[in-house]
């Protein structure tokens, strides 16, 4: 049974609600006033759920399973042909529990996701976008004046901070000429609904875990240059992930921060070393300026390729991301010429795998996985001259000029 | 790291005494050249693109009998127990999950590997592991059929010589096939090692380090494990460590994907073997059943007769 | 049929074998199952050996390490036992940290071991107040079919009977440590400590005896595990514990012991001859 709600013109665009119930139809009751007030609140008169408020939404898709409240699905669609935000809803029920209900998970009708699959199919998305092509982001470094070096990144609704912390350890006895990395990713509470509670940890372990695996190879960060003294001590870089938002392609803007925050990496010199017995003692600079930076041009880069029909997309956006069941991760070393003055004209290297996943709950042919793995290489490049690009002029307006800082930070 | 009260804690400072034998820290050049003898042939004499022949024992109520399904593997000293029990309700979620969900933990013995002993508490590589296993099992089980409940699956790794996660990855799918949890296909997993220009298909211990160790020169080196649907000729899970090309990538997948499709007539005639046995003795307590019972109607009889005499 | 009549009347259906003398797998209320033991079975291990008894399987591996022995106890080493009851050998246990069954059973072997005197601490000691051995032996249960702690008992003692100690050189003055896999030497064990479990079980006014039970068995007389576990080193009762289910005569406890000593015998034999075998074959290789 589905029932329609007459359409407002409210804004320009067209509004359309439309509700499917059947069981609930004596349960639930719904006040369609609020609607053409501009859709600040959808009040249901229910014994389970009591009020719900949506503040802000332009145009959004809400999947209700109340598995556990009503036993039932309800379906709200309302669509206003804009751009998606996600937008979280906690419906408080009698018993005070608090349910979150995600809207990330779009619903799409068929005829839509067939004309996405039919755009991707002929490599122009419904954005204008081409199947490798990025939206436009937004990067700042040195932004968190306490930590060795910082990055922001925000690539659509995703908001990444990255800040890297340095200190001295012990180099693991098997590989005594050679530093440590270590990432640690925090999925802040409102970065996305799925994220309340313990829902982030999984995400953040593969995160973590996926980054660990992607720098493992020394021809992806050689750790070499963070030791101090061969089998003694050596520099420990803690990259501490900080999501602050969370609106899909999360790997990707974590692995572009990661790489801007330790490009941006300043380490002390050492003074002096005093060997005292088996023991080093050293003295480090205290000047900020008598630093050395690391050399981070291979750094791997990760590439999502969200599988849709037969090919793949980079950076998809909500509603193609419905149109997805896995979606390959690839990590490429970057080209280290790039990250040099001047090194443009030097004959670049073809970038290497340093880590593969998967991610979702499908599968794929062979032949796509090699389709994928072809194209993200061809993405990542472009991806990583952009960021070189970024990266060198920001570095140079830092020199040059007073800083003109964009972000909230400062 | 707290200390651990539920367990007895040996001294915090002891290494292991293979710190202090001669073959530690053998420098990587020379641990590339160990991997091959002269005449291109493995420590244990196989070829490069030799598997380990698979020999499998697999069975319901032998491995693990209070488990609803169980399963063995062994691959030369590779020693891999996995156990599937009932589907239970997901535990701490308040909401309605549509699809059933897989619960992996993958767990290495303390006394597993070779260079030292792992601690009891599950470090980052199991929950790696962990995650890996969920990942490739997923597509493989029909999970629309058992909403908002869980199947565990637990792996236990008794000995570590290579190629542990793909042998878990068949092993779990082999238990999963005898706890009889509804699957689109059998699931078969292979792992590969690169050094250089050379290809290990299904490596040891001591390839798998080589090949996971970052080499001085620019060369391929790393690990890759893929998992595949044989018959729907999907790829289920596909990891790779390391640092390689795309051409090598690509050869990497072909070698794969043919060892996936070699194991298959392995892992079927474990279930067939199985689900025969299981037909056998469903067989062979229905016939002891019907004996009982006629047993007892000749009895009833007797009885029926003795009554009525009397 | 009978599953269904176990699972209606579990008590009445356990009575009904009991009072025909007869245990529901078909042994004798004084019958043990077989013992099948693989020694070596782990060559990343030390040393290590795997039992079967019945449905019960544990596998014990030994892991050797160095460290500096306690100040308070500058010439001993360190034996350290733990039993793991992973989530995987049964639906009782889930992931996370050891169970209360698990503790429990860590704690009586690791008493069994260390009141029976059968390693000597000292023998682990390699430069007092400097270094020493430490044994990591870990004990796995793959499969719970009851009497958990004589099959981790056994398997414990087989691995440790093949253990095998590398000499270790250590330079007092430049603390150096070296170590020589080539040479090595056996563990002196004094002894063979063997467990015996029993379930008791009251039916009516008698008092039953269960040797070896199985996990079945155990959960219908009441309580964790075994009621009654007893310890024979040498022909020597070394430990003797009792855990709730009923209580028991004197007589019963005569044959207890008897049964218990009579065992111990017997387990040990089985141990000898694997080692043996292992041994024979480990030469001619």
């Amino acid at each position: 049974m589905v029932q329609q709600l007459p359409t407002s013109n409210k804004g320009g665009s067209s509004l359309l609600v439309q509700v499917q119930y059947d069981q609930v139809k004596e349960k639930c009751d719904l006040l369609s006033k609020d609607f053409d007030t501009g859709l600040e609140s959808v009040e249901f008169c229910n014994k389970n759920i009591s009020r719900f408020n949506l503040v802000g939404i332009e145009a959004i898709l809400i999947r209700v399973i109340c598995g556990l409240v009503l036993q039932n699905t309800v379906n709200y669609n309302i669509y206003k042909g804009q751009t998606n935000k996600c937008q979280n809803i906690n419906v408080l029920t009698p018993d005070r529990r608090r349910l979150t209900f995600v809207m990330a998970g779009l619903l799409l009708s068929p005829t839509e996701k067939v004309f996405i699959v039919h755009g991707v199919q002929d490599d122009y998305r419904s954005d204008g976008r081409s199947n490798i092509d990025y939206r436009p982001m937004e990067l700042e470094t040195d932004v968190v004046s306490h930590a060795s070096g910082s990055a922001r990144l925000r690539l659509a609704n995703t908001d990444v901070l990255v800040g890297v912390k340095t200190e001295i350890d012990i180099p693991s006895p098997d590989k005594p000429n050679e530093g440590k990395i270590e990432f640690f990713v925090d999925c802040s509470a409102n970065a996305t609904p799925e994220f309340e509670g313990r829902g982030g940890e999984q995400l953040a372990l593969g995160i973590s875990n996926l980054l660990q695996r992607a720098y493992h190879s020394s021809q992806a960060l050689d750790l070499k240059q963070l030791c101090i003294f061969e089998g003694k001590q050596c520099w420990k870089l803690y990259v501490d992930i900080l999501i602050l938002e969370c609106g899909g392609n999360l790997c990707d803007a974590v692995s572009l921060a990661v790489k801007a925050a330790l490009f941006n990496t300043r380490i002390p010199f050492v003074k002096a070393a005093l060997m005292d017995g088996g023991n080093v003692d050293l003295q480090l600079s205290d000047d900020p300026y008598d630093s050395k930076l690391l050399n981070v041009g291979s750094a791997p880069l990760l590439v999502t390729l969200c599988k849709i029909g037969d090919k793949c997309v980079v950076d998809p956006s909500a509603e193609e991301e419905s149109c997805s069941v896995i979606s390959v991760i690839v990590g490429i070393t970057g080209i280290p010429n790039c990250y040099c003055d001047g090194g443009d004209s030097l004959e670049e290297k073809e970038g290497k795998f340093t880590t593969i996943d998967m991610s979702g709950p499908g599968s794929l042919a062979p032949k796509t996985l090699k389709n994928a793995v072809s194209q993200g290489i061809i993405a990542a490049k472009l991806l990583d001259k952009a960021l070189a690009k970024a990266l060198l002029r920001e570095r140079q307006e830092n020199v040059t000029l007073k800083k003109h800082s964009y972000g909230f930070l400062k | 790291m707290p200390q651990d009260y539920r367990r007895f804690n040996g001294p915090e400072d002891s290494v292991s005494y293979k710190r202090f034998t001669k073959d530690y820290l053998k420098p990587y050049n020379i641990l590339n050249d160990e991997l091959l003898n002269a005449k291109e042939l493995r420590q244990d004499g196989r070829a490069l693109t030799e598997a380990r022949s698979m020999c499998m024992f697999f069975a319901t109520t032998q491995v693990v009998s209070q488990a609803k399904g169980s399963a063995y593997v062994e691959r030369d000293k590779t020693k891999i127990i996995c156990s599937v029990f009932d589907p239970r309700e997901i535990p701490h979620q308040n909401e309605f999950s549509q699809l059933g969900q897989i619960y992996c933990e993958v767990k290495f013995a303390t006394f597993s590997c070779p260079r030292k002993r792992r601690p009891h508490a599950p470090d980052a590589e199991e929950k790696a592991l962990s995650v890996a296993l969920r990942k490739a099992l997923e597509p493989a089980v029909c999970r629309h059929l058992f909403p908002n409940y869980q199947v565990d699956v637990f792996v236990y790794i008794l000995e570590h010589d290579g190629a542990c996660l793909s042998n878990a990855i068949n092993a779990a799918g082999l238990a999963l096939a005898d706890a009889a949890v509804p699957m689109y296909d059998v699931i078969t997993a292979s792992t590969i090692a690169v050094v250089g220009d050379k290809i290990f298909v299904d490596p040891t211990e001591s390839e798998e380090y080589v090949a996971l160790t970052s080499p001085e020169t620019n060369i391929n080196h790393g690990v890759i494990i893929l998992s595949m649907l044989p018959e729907l000729k999907q790829i289920s899970d596909f990891t790779h460590i390391g640092s390689m090309d795309a051409e090598c990538i690509t050869n990497a997948m072909d070698i794969l994907e043919k060892e996936c499709i070699k194991i298959v007539p392995h892992v079927q005639k474990v279930i067939v073997a199985n689900l025969v046995k299981g037909f056998e003795e469903r067989k062979k307590l229905e016939k002891e059943a019907a004996e009982r019972e006629q047993l007892l109607n000749t009895k009833m009889e007797e009885w029926k007769k003795l009554l009525n005499a009397g | 049929m009978s599953e269904v009549y176990k699972l209606i009347h579990p008590v009445k259906f356990f009575n009904d074998y009991i009072s025909k003398n007869v245990r529901p797998d078909g042994r004798s209320f004084s019958e043990q199952r077989n013992i099948k033991l693989n020694v070596d079975a782990i060559k990343t291990a030390d040393a290590s050996a795997l039992i079967k008894c019945g449905n019960t399987s544990v596998i014990c591996g030994i892991k050797l390490e160095l460290a500096t022995p306690k100040a308070e106890e500058p010439n001993k080493g360190f034996l350290i036992t733990n039993v793991e009851l992973p989530p995987l050998c049964s639906s009782k246990y889930r992931p996370g940290p050891p169970s209360d069954s698990a503790q429990v059973t860590s704690n009586i072997v690791s008493d069994i071991i260390n009141n029976s005197k059968c390693v000597d601490l000292t023998d682990l000691c390699i430069v007092p107040d400097k270094l020493a051995w430490v044994l990591y032996c870990d004990m796995l249960c793959l499969d719970n079919g009851g009497s958990l702690v004589d099959a981790c008992i056994i398997t414990l003692m087989a691995s440790l009977k093949t253990l095998r100690l590398p000499t270790v050189t250590y330079d007092p003055e430049t603390e150096d440590i070296k170590v020589d896999t080539n040479v090595q030497t056996k563990l002196k064990l004094n002894g063979l400590p063997i467990a015996t479990s029993f379930a008791i079980y009251k039916y009516m006014d008698r008092n039953v005896t269960l040797v070896d039970p199985s996990s079945y068995e155990e959960d219908m007389c009441g309580g964790l595990g075994a009621n009654l576990i007893l310890c024979y080193n040498k022909g020597f009762l070394c430990s003797s514990q009792k855990f709730g289910g009923s209580n028991f005569s004197v007589d019963c406890e005569e044959k207890a012991l008897k049964i218990a000593k009579e065992r111990a015998q017997l387990a040990e034999e089985v141990i000898d001859v694997c080692i043996k075998n292992y041994e024979s074959k480990t030469n001619t290789v």
